[in-house]
């Protein structure tokens, strides 16, 4: 047995006392900015990057793991108990839970989200073991022409499945695309769009868009409206879920791990989409869909789960093919460069305490998150009361600290003034940037495997086709991109996404 | 016909001028052919697109104008005073050390909320400062300039 053998080196890496110790310092931070509401995962793993340089690369990555897994947790205690979700991907939460707390019910609400979350998280992660391996195996044989539909694929997905255009989310992701070519051209050596200034030679720096269209513009937003919480604390009394409950909910747990598992999985699509689906299908299962809306339990225990097993399986394409799922896995990606490990399917190969380690410290970091969160859900809702003047400043300067600490760049910083400003002007009109940052990351990578396919065929742009493979990742991505023109399509896919 | 300026038309009109501006600035580098390409084919597909993306939802949403929204607010006050203290950290931070750099950071920084008093500013500052020096230079052993001196 390969696989119990794996397990046990992961166990092994993962209970050493300092990766445990590294696991719950990344349990407790995502937990503590997932309840935050303004400050997300992608921003506090952008910031606090530059903190884990110093760290060994298992270390580095179970700790940022656990920050972005225990965020996708934390969201939904703020859904339930304030009606704000502290991650998008928690908004559908809000709908049953926020109605569940207000009955008096919100005990059990955090309750089911908590053991679906838990029971998501473990069967997403038994995925990655499982699934891991062979699709590594298979992706060894990809060349370039595959490489270049899979990620080609993987941009047309997150450009369709965002709000607003398909039209739009592809401009999105170009306009990423673009901003990507700046630096240094590998093939020629010839500096392009750099304008002539030095801090630009590499291009600009992951850590340095990121925050500034995230971080920065989210600031800006924040600053612009004023957050009113209506705080429900003083109702979490009875945390247990009566028998009824349970017997509500472990079917929608199961049928939102599956629809989160499979949608974690394609590269481009999001946790958000996730919840959204599975609770559609709750709904559209339940035999009094009036209920919904109104406190079904249904309406909590699907979502999260879909939510928490999107989150688990976001790592298998990023781990075994080293094509990003996210913006979040992206920057985990970044980490592994910076450590000096080319992601990739020979991660799995040759870096394996690396791989399974992090896979066991998923399992321990799931379980520590149920015993962090119920007990303590009241200190937790009492962060909410830390009013934001006290919170943006101390995001700045981590931001500040952590963009220029990266490469010691003073420009890095006013570069992501820069980004700040661009991803201000997306949030006003709309455009989501989920899509940019991935064309961001993936616009090289892209370029590279596109010119070195045609340089293989001698221009011939038929090698696109005749491999299988690189086919069926385009016909996926065209097609997907044929059904977005049916109204019919479109109008499902916007009434999923507007209903949060 | 009366022009809307909505979300969408302001995102057709975005794409368009920069997919227009990678065109025209990528025109300096070398072509090459499909087989053998130079450092401008790649950069030339990628600004034909975008420029192609921002024509559609230009022509769209004149078309269609009901289809988005206008943007109703802009948050010039925030935008500006957050922008200004990250800028002008970027000019300090080298120069003049970290901890002038965050104590600029946080004071302009305040100027984009309204909200607070004067004590609780000065607490910020020194909070952020000690915050700043203690993880990033005593902690993490980052080698950051501290004084201007």
């Amino acid at each position: 047995m390969e696989l119990l053998q794996h397990l046990s080196l992961g166990f092994g890496v993962a209970l050493s006392p300092m990766n445990l110790a590294y696991c719950f310092a990344g349990v407790l931070l995502g937990t503590f900015i997932g309840v935050l509401p303004g400050v997300g995962p992608l921003v506090t793993i952008a910031v606090l990057l530059p903190l884990t340089f110093g760290l060994p690369p298992e270390g580095a990555m179970i700790m940022l793991a656990g920050i972005y897994y225990g965020a996708a947790y934390g969201g939904s205690t703020t859904a339930i108990l304030v009606n704000l979700p502290g991650e998008s991907s928690s908004a559908v939460t809000c709908i049953d839970g926020y109605q569940m707390a207000r009955q008096g019910r919100a005990g059990p609400a955090l309750a089911i989200a908590a053991i679906g979350s838990v029971v998501a998280g473990c069967i997403g992660t038994l995925l990655i073991a499982f699934v891991g391996p062979p699709l590594g195996a298979v992706a060894l044989k990809f060349g370039a022409a595959e490489y270049f539909s899979l990620m080609f694929m993987a941009l047309i997905c997150s450009s369709a499945l965002v709000r607003g255009s398909l039209v739009k989310g592809m401009g999105m992701a170009f306009c990423g695309a673009i901003f990507g070519l700046a630096g240094t051209d590998v093939n020629s050596g010839i500096d392009r769009f750099t304008f002539g200034m030095d801090g630009l030679a590499e291009g600009f720096d992951f850590v340095v868009v990121a925050a500034g269209l995230f971080a920065f513009s989210e600031i800006v937003v924040n600053l612009g409206v004023s957050l009113q919480r209506d705080v429900l604390t003083g109702r979490v009394t009875n945390l247990m879920p009566t028998r009824e409950d349970l017997k509500a909910s472990w079917k929608p747990i199961l049928r939102g791990t599956g629809i989160g598992s499979i949608l974690g999985v394609l590269p481009g699509t999001g946790q958000t989409i996730a919840s959204f689906a599975s609770y559609a299908l709750e709904r559209k299962l339940s035999k009094d869909p009036s209920r919904f809306g109104k406190g079904a339990i249904e309406g909590v225990a699907g979502p999260e789960s879909a939510n928490n097993a999107a989150a688990q399986t976001h790592f298998i394409p990023t781990l075994t093919l080293g094509i990003p799922s996210s913006a979040t896995m992206a920057l985990l990606l970044g980490a592994l460069m910076i450590h000096g490990i080319t992601p990739g399917p020979q991660v799995m190969t040759s870096h394996p305490s690396l791989f399974w380690g992090l896979v066991a410290s998923m399992w321990i970091g799931n379980v520590m998150l149920v015993i962090l969160n119920l007990p303590l859900v009241g200190l937790w809702v009492s962060f909410l009361k830390v009013p934001y003047r006290w919170l943006y400043p101390l995001i700045l300067v981590f931001s500040c600290i952590g963009i220029y600490t990266v490469n010691m760049s003073a420009s890095d910083v006013a570069f992501a003034a820069f980004f700040g400003l661009l991803g201000y002007i997306f949030l006003k009109l709309d455009c989501e940037p989920a899509p940019f940052i991935l064309g961001f990351l993936l616009g090289p990578m892209i370029e590279e495997n596109f010119r070195r396919a045609l340089l293989q065929s001698h221009g011939n742009p038929e090698v696109f086709v005749t491999s299988p493979l690189s086919a069926v990742f385009l016909a996926i991505a065209f097609g997907l991109m044929a059904l977005m023109v049916v109204p019919l399509v479109r109008q499902q896919k916007d009434q999923a996404i507007e209903e949060g | 016909m009366k022009l809307h300026i909505t979300k969408d038309f302001l995102s057709g009109a975005l794409f368009g001028a920069i997919g227009l501006g990678t065109i025209v600035l990528g025109q300096s580098y070398d072509m090459g052919t499909a087989g053998n390409m130079g450092p401008g084919y790649f950069p030339a597909i990628l600004g034909t697109i975008m420029t192609l993306i921002g024509l559609t939802m230009v022509v769209r949403s004149t078309l269609h104008p009901e289809a988005s929204e206008s943007v109703t607010s802009w948050e010039i006050r925030p935008l500006a005073f957050i922008l200004a203290a990250v800028f002008v950290f970027s000019l300090l931070i080298e120069s003049r050390g970290l901890i002038v750099a965050v104590v600029a950071l946080v004071l302009i920084s305040r100027l984009a909320g309204r909200e607070g008093s004067m004590r609780e500013l000065a607490v910020m500052v020194l909070a952020m400062t000690l915050i700043a020096v203690g993880i990033f230079v005593y902690g993490l052993n980052i080698p950051l300039k501290l004084r201007p001196w």
